[in-house]
């Protein structure tokens, strides 16, 4: 093992010294460092007589390198924290916490003609603080996924490796490929009334993006498919996700010196579960779809001036259909949500860039009737009546890099 | 273990014997030819590779500077939301109107 590990690093070690020589002209080392943030305050009300709000304070360091002219790394590490309160007519909650802590080290290798490729491992750290405790009003409940940056709190320890490889095919043109594994770890959670030990299922996923870069039109579309193990609850097979298509376009023309335009589409797709069904042992493909598809649209309008931007911004979010979910008689409403606002940056130094985003959004859910169970035996209290929620998001950030 | 210690010797040795363009030094990557890519067309397409392939790898924490969450933001899995963590779970108001019971006069 030893000898092997031995060979291994000789072979980096002299791929690195073969590599830096057959460089005319290699570049002189360069590293730098950005310190991110952007701090997200979101407050909502419903008309179900429900409001909250959620302050997300991410804080990031990249160190980004090219230590040898056919090499580039990048280390980022990104942690930070939330204060989050809801309340319904019956209670109210808050809580408060760090984040997960994220590592996530990249390597590429530039030094192939036509292929670009690159391996990274993404390491989420659960330092987050979870529901400990039966809750019937814990915190995260009823948070909107589409209003505040962060629904969920708490997980458990995921390591995710990705390979990948950019095709060169002009200097403006790129398809990336990319194969990517997320191993995520068991972890506690409390429920409305016990609390259980969770074990989310593994993800695969495949993307191929094709980008072009033109002088005024820039134009990315995405594709991905991810396929899932098994989640389990206490032990038991709670259910498997049907397998997903995410598919992304999006596009900037510059259209003079001050105005631009950019516009976005995002499209997600789930195939049936595996749920369990009575007598019998495997997980069975649900009879009906519990999955919605969403569809998500942006438009915005940046004018740039000497240091700065500035300009509207529009969304909006599709959730097709009603989804409901018979073994746990969880129901997710068909959705509609628009948003408005303006965003812009301004660039105080060649090293300090600050930015402010002010949006509104306006969410109007679907109802529906009583629920019926397996045993044709009516859900008592299922019913759920339509709503909409109207919410505000600000946030503010900055760069320093050096 | 031992196999993986061998797959990246492999690799690296591939790497390290492969032709490359011996007198160009790009900012990020070189086609065919031996051509500069853009290099903000790298990073950004190597980016979003990186994020599509890892969708669940955090809620809290995904691997992006913070300023960087829209441009690469994933569509949530609102089924694992409700399942694990209750969010999206509809409670019921306290003050809930008397259900209609069907009658001949009043159907609901």
């Amino acid at each position: 093992m030893r000898r092997l590990f031995a060979a291994a690093c000789a072979a980096v070690g002299g791929f690195l010294s073969a590599a830096s020589t057959v460089q005319a002209q290699p570049a002189a080392p360069t590293w730098s460092t950005t310190f991110n943030t952007d701090v997200r305050y979101s407050g909502w009300t419903n008309t179900l007589g429900g409001s909250g709000s959620q302050m997300y304070a991410p804080l990031g360091v990249q160190l980004s390198g090219r230590p040898n002219p056919d090499w580039k790394f990048n280390f980022l590490l990104r942690g930070g924290a939330i204060w989050s309160r809801q309340s319904t007519p019956t209670a109210s909650s808050t809580v408060s916490t760090p984040t997960d802590t994220n590592f996530t080290p990249t390597a590429t290798y530039l030094g192939w003609n036509g292929i670009t490729p690159f391996v990274s491992v993404s390491f989420n750290l659960p330092t987050a603080k979870k529901a400990s405790a039966p809750n019937t009003t814990q915190s995260n409940n009823k948070t909107d996924p589409d209003i505040v940056p962060t629904p969920a709190f708490g997980e458990g320890f995921n390591v995710g490796p990705t390979i990948g490889a950019n095709i060169n095919i002009s200097e403006s043109f790129v398809l990336g490929l990319g194969a990517g594994y997320t191993y995520r770890g068991p972890f506690d959670q409390a429920g409305t009334t016990t609390l259980s030990r969770f074990n989310p299922g593994d993800v695969y996923t495949l993307n191929s993006t094709l980008a072009y870069s033109g002088d005024l039109l820039s134009v990315q579309g995405s594709l991905a498919y991810s396929w899932e193990t098994t989640t389990t609850q206490d032990g038991v097979a709670l259910y498997r996700a049907g397998g997903r298509i995410i598919a992304g376009l999006k596009a900037a023309y510059t259209w003079n010196d001050n105005w631009g335009t950019k516009v976005g589409v995002n499209y997600s797709h789930f195939e049936k579960n595996y749920v369990p069904a009575t007598g019998v042992p495997d997980l069975v493909r649900e009879a009906f779809n519990s999955n919605s598809d969403v569809t998500k649209l942006s438009l915005e309008v940046p004018y740039t001036g000497s240091n700065y931007t500035v300009g509207p911004t529009v969304g909006f979010l599709y959730r097709n259909r009603n989804g409901y979910d018979p073994t746990t008689f969880q129901f997710l409403a068909a959705k509609t949500s628009w948003n408005a606002g303006v965003g812009g940056s301004i660039a105080v130094s060649k090293q300090l860039t600050l930015n402010l985003s002010l949006q509104h959004i306006w969410v109007s859910e679907g109802g529906s009737p009583t629920k019926i169970d397996a045993t044709n035996a009516v859900v008592p209290n299922s019913a759920v009546p339509e709503s909409s929620t109207n919410a505000w998001v600000a946030s503010i950030g900055g760069s320093v890099r050096y | 273990m031992r196999g993986l210690t061998l797959m990246t010797a492999v690799l690296l040795g591939a790497i390290a014997i492969a032709p490359t363009s011996a007198l160009t030094v790009c900012p990020d990557g070189k086609t065919f030819s031996g051509a500069c890519v853009k290099p903000e067309l790298g990073e950004s397409l190597r980016k979003q590779v990186f994020v599509a392939t890892q969708p669940k790898i955090s809620y809290t924490a995904p691997p992006v500077l913070p300023s960087e969450d829209g441009s690469y933001g994933i569509p949530r899995d609102y089924h694992e939301l409700s399942a694990i963590y209750g969010v999206g779970t509809f409670i019921r108001p306290a003050v809930i109107p008397p259900a209609c019971v069907p009658s001949r006069t009043n159907p609901c």
